[in-house]
């Protein structure tokens, strides 16, 4: 593992900036495209964010203060660049939230780089009947295996309130899947 | 270091340390390969990680379109100019005083406010405070009245010659 105050004073030099990125993309890169691929859900709207996310750090690591780890505001950038998307996506087509719904569920099932079957497919339908908050705290919860600590630096929000948002995103995905899922 | 074959009561089966390398690593493989796979079916394209840094290089060596920096002399005049401007869209220097005129007022506005209902003066008293003195028909009426009609007004109206030449405001 790089040492991350190295590599940030690297990457802070013209001079060794260039080298000192692409280490940041290798280490970086596999862990911020899935954070990045579950808010997004396609490849390629995964792959389109993931190259604005690097490009942002690159361009505003002078803003980098250490105040957070380097990861938490790289997972940060990530974050508001998949939901700026998904935002901006909604506008254009000039869709509401239950469409934007829908409408990623489709593009989901018409990505040639989702294989899962019926039972992944229910499971991303009830993520997606989340609020925004609890679709992400349960993706980095459950899937990414980060710790309450590691979100709340990330979200800026306090472990109580995530342990919170966690359960109740556990407990309505139970829910769906009941009854309105596999079960059904 | 006690031989692992056979003392103390110990056995090892044949061949066991010659084929444990060969087991482990094929173990740690499958391990790999079952963690590899996305949980819930996402996947990436092959060689999507390996290519993704030089893809990012690419963009980022792209020549951004230049910006050209305002002088710092621009920056001082161009303010300057933008409220010179704005001073005098909302002040006329043709008007002497800062003061509302009668004329400044639209005559759109000005009809709209006398037809109001709560417009409590009557027709006499405001002719009684009009400026008679440069008020032209024009500004009364939309269309001059013909010769013949105010000739018929004034001699079923007007009950003596001298009411014809009444001062102003009287």
């Amino acid at each position: 593992m790089i040492e991350e105050a190295d590599l940030v004073a690297r990457l802070k030099n013209p001079k060794s900036q260039n080298q000192a990125f692409g280490e940041l993309v290798a280490q970086y890169q596999e862990r911020l495209y899935w954070h990045i691929r579950r808010i997004v859900l396609t490849h390629q709207n995964a792959d389109d964010v993931l190259q604005e996310t690097f490009i942002k750090i690159f361009r505003n690591i002078d803003g980098f203060k250490g105040e957070s780890k380097l990861y938490s505001w790289m997972y940060r950038i990530g974050t508001n660049e998949a939901l700026s998307f998904l935002k901006r996506n909604s506008k254009i087509q000039g869709i509401s939230g239950d469409e934007q719904q829908d409408n990623q569920l489709a593009n989901l099932k018409a990505d040639p780089y989702f294989d899962g079957d019926q039972a992944a497919l229910e499971l991303q339908k009830a993520l997606l009947e989340l609020p925004e908050k609890q679709r992400l705290v349960f993706n980095m919860k459950y899937f990414q295996e980060l710790k309450y600590d590691e979100i709340s630096a990330i979200l800026d929000t306090s472990v109580g309130a995530l342990k919170a948002s966690y359960h109740l995103a556990v407990k309505k995905i139970e829910k769906y899947l009941k009854h309105d899922g596999l079960e059904t | 270091m006690a031989s692992v074959s056979g003392q103390d009561g110990f056995k090892l089966p044949k061949g066991y340390f010659e084929k444990f390398p060969e087991r482990i690593v094929k173990r740690v493989a499958e391990e790999t390969a079952v963690e590899e796979k996305p949980m819930g079916g996402f996947r990436t394209p092959d060689m999507y990680f390996e290519t993704l840094g030089e893809r990012l290089e690419e963009r980022l060596s792209k020549k951004e379109v230049p910006v050209r920096k305002i002088r710092p002399l621009q920056l001082i005049w161009i303010p300057a100019v933008a409220a010179a401007i704005l001073l005098l869209l909302i002040w006329s220097p043709s008007s002497p005083s800062a003061v509302l005129d009668f004329e400044d007022i639209n005559a759109e506005v000005l009809q709209a406010y006398l037809q109001t209902e709560e417009f409590d003066v009557t027709s006499s008293e405001l002719a009684e405070n009009l400026p008679l003195v440069d008020l032209a028909m024009e500004d009364v009426l939309d269309r001059a009245p013909e010769a013949r009609v105010i000739a018929d007004y004034l001699e079923d109206y007007i009950e003596s010659d001298e009411e014809l030449y009444l001062e102003p405001n009287e």
